[in-house]
């Protein structure tokens, strides 16, 4: 044992009174179905509350960001409405930590939130590539983080103007999204852990795709990685069943109007009021975004050219017939 | 090494204009000229090649004696030019003698020269310049901080697509103007103009 590992053993040596304390002295936090957020913040707002992962290495955070869930669609709901049993007391036993989380739990159950077809988007997600290759290692919490999850669409219609302060940018909602996907797709470590025989490679699997950078920053991996008809977004394809022909997005009919930009659109419809109003909106996409204004002009002002050209043409040879007669 | 240099501009002026098209339009794969991947592709490199085919005849011009063609005389370039016109409009149709026969010293016609001028100092650089940028298009946002900047470029790169398709069109039609309709494609081949006997 070198020098520096007697000094950390000596050092864990001071605190072992503490720690034994701590174990044998399991402080109440009183009643669990009436504890506030504040209460479970004291420690889980803390940004260095976590622990190393024993399967990947990784450390995993226990932090809970309080600004990020005060803007989430979860923000109304108590930490104890989800972590019910057991919760109440400090440490937490380890059967409270084994909880079993489900989002159905809550959401097929409430009529505010029918309009997000839980249920539906539950059949999409168990057809997907995910839930189909790792039954088990997959569930909503894979991707979604409860704690920040904000809805594309921003928040329940019954709020409008939360909803409007709350809605993502098409920009920010990229980054959110396809930092999902990378979180497991960029960590070599991650996905051998679930595919060691032959973990899917991101970067040579996009080979085809030209600027990738810039299609990675501007569009989400599911818009392409979902069938073109796919609403609620659920139903991940195999990667070779995912889109890859570039007329899917860049065309006038664009897919990206019924995914990506379907909110975004929406809202600047309503504000510009004509349907190229995507340009208004810090995207371009060519072959979608077009201005009709100009397209019209230039095809008139092209029809009259090769009509005065025709008529000029006709004349010439008309004249030139004349003159040989 | 003139029909070579000539089918080499014309590949560089036309394959960029085809593919502007189908790239802009996307058609379904039914109607497509070209699919759009192939489009795009044949679109850049060829919108490259014009760039360099650009600096070859700025650098040509400036040094050889063929920018003496693009001098314009600006004393009484507006009765030139009306002379030119109208004889394309009528004394064209009368079998008239050309007013500004080609010569050694000054192969374009008033209006040719000063349309020639535009398109090659006022047309050409800004589309160039607007399809490299297109070319990388996340570097204009970080450059400039403007998130959207790229959606005007792409505008002023079509709008001076299109105003460079009509000079194409009037170009091609107006060439058929020589003394007789072959002629003037024939000097664009192999760099000889010829006049009737």
């Amino acid at each position: 044992m070198n020098r520096h590992n007697w000094l950390f053993f000596l050092f864990t040596l001071m605190l072992l009174p503490w720690a034994v304390a701590a174990e044998e002295v399991a402080v109440d936090t009183g009643d669990p179905e009436t504890i506030p957020n504040t209460h479970c913040l004291r420690c889980h707002g803390m940004g260095t509350l976590g622990y190393r992962d024993k399967l990947t290495g990784n450390l995993v955070t226990l932090q809970i960001s309080e600004a990020k869930y005060n803007t989430s669609n979860h923000r109304k709901l108590d930490c104890v409405a989800c972590h019910q049993g057991g919760f109440g007391t400090y440490p937490h036993p380890d059967k409270a930590k084994a909880e079993h989380l489900y989002c159905i739990d809550c959401h097929q159950q409430d009529e505010k939130i029918q309009p997000y077809h839980f249920l539906k988007i539950e059949d999409e997600f168990k057809r997907s590539v995910h839930a189909q290759k790792h039954p088990d290692e997959f569930s909503c919490f894979s991707c979604h983080n409860a704690h920040k999850f904000l809805s594309s669409r921003g928040v329940l219609d019954d709020e409008p103007e939360v909803g409007k302060h709350l809605h993502r940018e098409v920009l920010e909602a990229v980054t959110y999204a396809n930092n999902i996907c990378m979180r497991c797709h960029d960590s070599p470590v991650q996905l051998l852990g679930l595919d060691p025989d032959s973990p899917p490679n991101f970067l040579r699997a996009h080979d085809w795709l030209p600027n990738h950078e810039l299609h990675w920053r501007k569009v989400r991996c599911i818009d392409c990685h979902l069938a073109e008809s796919d609403k609620l977004l659920h139903e991940i394809l195999p990667a070779e069943k995912a889109l890859n022909d570039c007329r899917n997005c860049h065309s006038r009919n664009s897919m990206l109007l019924g995914k990506l930009y379907l909110y975004s659109t929406q809202q600047s419809r309503e504000k510009y009021g004509f349907v190229n109003s995507v340009i208004m909106n810090d995207a371009y996409v060519i072959g979608m975004t077009r201005n009709t204004f100009l397209e019209r002009i230039s095809l008139i002002m092209f029809g009259f050219t090769v009509v005065a050209l025709g008529a000029h043409g006709l004349g010439r040879w008309t004249a030139f017939r004349r003159r040989g007669k | 090494m003139g029909p070579y240099l000539a089918l080499g501009q014309c590949a560089t002026v036309f394959d960029p204009h085809l593919n502007r098209y189908v790239i802009h339009y996307t058609p379904g794969a039914d109607t497509a000229l070209l699919d759009f991947k192939t489009a795009i592709l044949t679109h850049n490199i060829a919108g490259t090649a014009l760039a360099a085919w650009y600096v070859f005849f700025v650098a040509g011009n400036l040094l050889s004696r063929n920018s003496i063609h693009y001098h314009i005389q600006f004393k009484g370039l507006i009765g030139r030019l009306f002379r030119q016109v109208k004889y394309y409009m009528s004394g064209m149709f009368r079998g008239e003698p050309h007013p500004f026969p080609a010569e050694d010293e000054n192969k374009f016609n008033p209006l040719q020269q000063l349309t020639y001028l535009s398109v090659m100092a006022g047309l050409i650089p800004p589309l160039i310049l607007t399809g490299l940028v297109l070319l990388f298009p996340l570097l204009l946002t970080e450059w400039t901080g403007i998130p959207n900047a790229i959606v005007w470029v792409a505008i002023t790169h079509t709008t001076f697509a299109f105003l460079s398709s009509l000079f194409i069109v009037m170009h091609i039609y107006i060439a058929s103007t020589g003394h007789t309709v072959w002629s003037n494609y024939r000097s664009m081949l192999n760099g000889w103009h010829t006049e009737p006997d």
